[in-house]
């Protein structure tokens, strides 16, 4: 690797970084806050880009497509926070079994659907490739993470400025606290599902102006997102945006280096690392759901 | 100890008459059935010892399974047929990857144990599609014993029976061990377990060890079954969500949960099955992801519904009306 390819590799893995944000910070807003596990979030990141796509295909204007796909997922983010707030459902397998059930029925259905080969989005649509003098970029690239960029500060600035962000932080901080003070804890958390499953869709559609997609890959969308959550504390948003920019980063420079196809497997190497190192990070998930 | 032994003898006459069924019987889908239905009893006990009793959930079982099959592929390209050493070798192997998984993820409580055994299926399906030494989706084929079709059916039907065996004879005689013991408290109470001296990180990586040396025992039989290995039918997911179910339905907190559970989830997905082709739902060839989705939903109803299982039906009460 020269050092002339650098600032290129530096720029390239920030814009894929960002990407990665969007695809991550909707699971550490449902892990910081309601301490679950969300085993579907993987899934959800793949159907947004997949329904997107097929109405896409369907004449439907790309930005609507998203829209529909962004708010179904917050619809059914909903629904699933329905099911794991009934009586009983926590104490088996801290909700894990119901999310577990859920992945695996997405999954399959995903699969019956839309099938199980790798699409991607027409991105000629979007103009030339730019050239910045000392790379070039595909204008999808910089929509991409345009989009993911806008709805991270979205979402921070609704966490720290509205009244609801308050109430959201409250929860996170101590459930029965905020209990005691009046937010109603359970109406509010099914809006933080919803709205973690809707970042999944944002994901899912910024995802899908990159690479390609496919029901089965979703695995490797949640070990990235578990991976970018652990390395930048759950429940911080802005540590997950900062964790997902060097993961982008890291993995532009040893993209440079090794083959791509070991990059998953130093990835999880990575993720069972942290895990060894980082058990404090952690000690968050270990208490107990509202 | 003597209902232990009349337990023990009650395994022994029905696999000697299950044996004894499919060994005279002329139908040869009757032995792949029962075949099937040995394997996951096996799995599903050796699932059971960490899941069930020490209430800490793998989702990782095809990994394991995958490991057993590959391990048995690649050793048995220099050895040819051997299927003692190529068993004990997935076993042994399987073991030593659960160390490793379970060393980090199994002192820390939670969600984490669950998530990396969730990865570990879809990482190893990775590592032997990308590294060489595993020949990527080319796979191994892998010697068989050299017998006609319906005689490699029986010879692979027995050790699969023998391996249920011996799993439910180590299921009775754990059931009532101190090991047990300590797993049940880890699952009621962890900190009071640690607290009564219980090494709970080592117990709950030994339960794990053991469930999984199961899962890559069937995985090594199972390579030999179908004479041939590669990554997306080793690795595959189904067999961690089916051992699951088979686990819960059929009670996870009791020796028998997998006895009990295995021919009713196996007959169930049959029962399926067969109604889709006769409503013709999807033509003629069902297509496994309908097989999956009605098992995810399943998962999901029973994760709201049906806690205890089969096994809870009979579970007594005690403690309940204090609370």
């Amino acid at each position: 690797m020269s050092m002339a390819l650098l600032p290129e590799l530096l720029v390239a893995g920030l814009l894929i970084g960002a990407v990665y944000a969007a695809a991550s910070i909707g699971l550490s807003l449902t892990m910081g806050v309601l301490r679950v596990f969300n085993v579907t979030h993987g899934i959800v990141i793949m159907a947004a880009g997949l329904l997107m796509a097929e109405l896409d295909r369907d004449g439907v204007p790309l930005l609507l497509a998203a829209a529909i796909a962004i708010l179904a997922a917050f619809l059914i983010g909903m629904a699933i926070d329905r099911l794991l707030q009934l009586p009983g459902v926590s104490e088996n397998f801290g909700g894990l079994l119901v999310l577990f059930g859920a992945m695996v029925l997405f999954e399959s259905l995903a699969s019956l659907r839309w099938g199980n080969e790798q699409q991607v989005i027409n991105t000629d649509r979007f103009g030339e490739v730019l050239d910045l003098g000392f790379m070039r970029v595909f204008p999808a690239r910089l929509i991409a993470a345009g989009i993911a960029l806008a709805g991270a500060l979205v979402l921070l600035v609704f966490l720290e400025r509205s009244s609801l962000g308050r109430a959201i932080r409250a929860i996170a901080h101590d459930p029965d606290a905020a209990r005691i003070l009046g937010i109603p804890v359970s109406r509010v958390s099914r809006i933080v599902f919803g709205i973690g499953t809707a970042f999944a869709a944002l994901g899912g559609v910024s995802i899908a102006l990159v690479f390609s997609f496919a029901p089965p890959s979703h695995f490797r969308w949640l070990v990235w997102a578990i991976l970018i959550v652990v390395l930048g504390g759950m429940g911080s948003i802005r540590g997950t945006i900062l964790a997902a920019l060097g993961l982008g980063m890291f993995e532009s420079l040893a993209g440079a280096l090794i083959r791509f196809q070991y990059l998953p497997i130093l990835v999880y190497g990575l993720l069972v690392a942290v895990l060894y190192v980082k058990r404090d990070g952690l000690a968050a998930l270990q208490e107990r759901r509202v | 100890m003597r209902r232990a032994s009349m337990q023990i003898l009650l395994v022994l006459l029905g696999a000697a008459a299950v044996s004894a069924w499919a060994l005279t019987s002329a139908e040869r889908s009757t032995v792949a059935i029962l075949m099937t239905v040995a394997m996951y009893v096996a799995m599903t006990s050796g699932w059971i010892v960490l899941g069930g009793y020490g209430g800490y959930l793998n989702l990782g079982t095809a990994g394991f399974f995958g490991i057993g099959a590959y391990v048995t592929a690649m050793v048995s390209q220099t050895t040819g047929f051997q299927p003692f050493l190529t068993l004990a070798a997935g076993a042994v192997v399987a073991a030593v990857v659960a160390l490793l998984i379970g060393a980090p993820t199994l002192r820390l409580r939670g969600p984490y144990f669950a998530i990396m055994t969730l990865l570990l299926t879809f990482i190893v399906g990775l590592v032997t599609q990308n590294f060489g030494i595993f020949r990527g989706a080319i796979g191994f084929r892998v010697p068989r014993p050299d017998l006609d079709a319906a005689g490699t059916l029986r010879y692979t039907f027995l050790f699969y029976l023998g391996l249920a065996v011996l799993t439910l004879i180590g299921m009775v005689l754990f059931h009532r061990s101190t090991f047990a013991h300590r797993l049940r408290a880890i699952r009621e109470d962890e900190d009071a377990a640690e607290i009564l001296g219980v090494h709970t990180a080592r117990t709950k990586i030994v339960a794990f060890m053991i469930g999984s040396a199961v899962a890559g025992a069937c995985g090594s039989v199972w390579a030999w079954q179908v004479g041939f290995v590669e990554p997306v039918n080793a690795f595959n997911l189904l067999y961690s969500v089916n051992v699951l179910l088979m686990a819960i339905i059929g009670g996870s907190r009791a020796w028998y949960g997998g006895l009990v559970g295995a021919p009713l989830l196996l007959a169930l997905e049959n029962f399926l099955r067969t109604t889709a082709v006769r409503l013709e739902l999807f033509g003629p060839v069902v297509p496994t992801e309908f097989n999956r989705a009605v098992l995810g939903f399943l998962i999901v109803l029973i994760a709201i519904f049906f806690r205890r299982g089969i096994a809870g039906l009979f579970e007594r009460r005690v403690g309940r009306a204090v609370i």
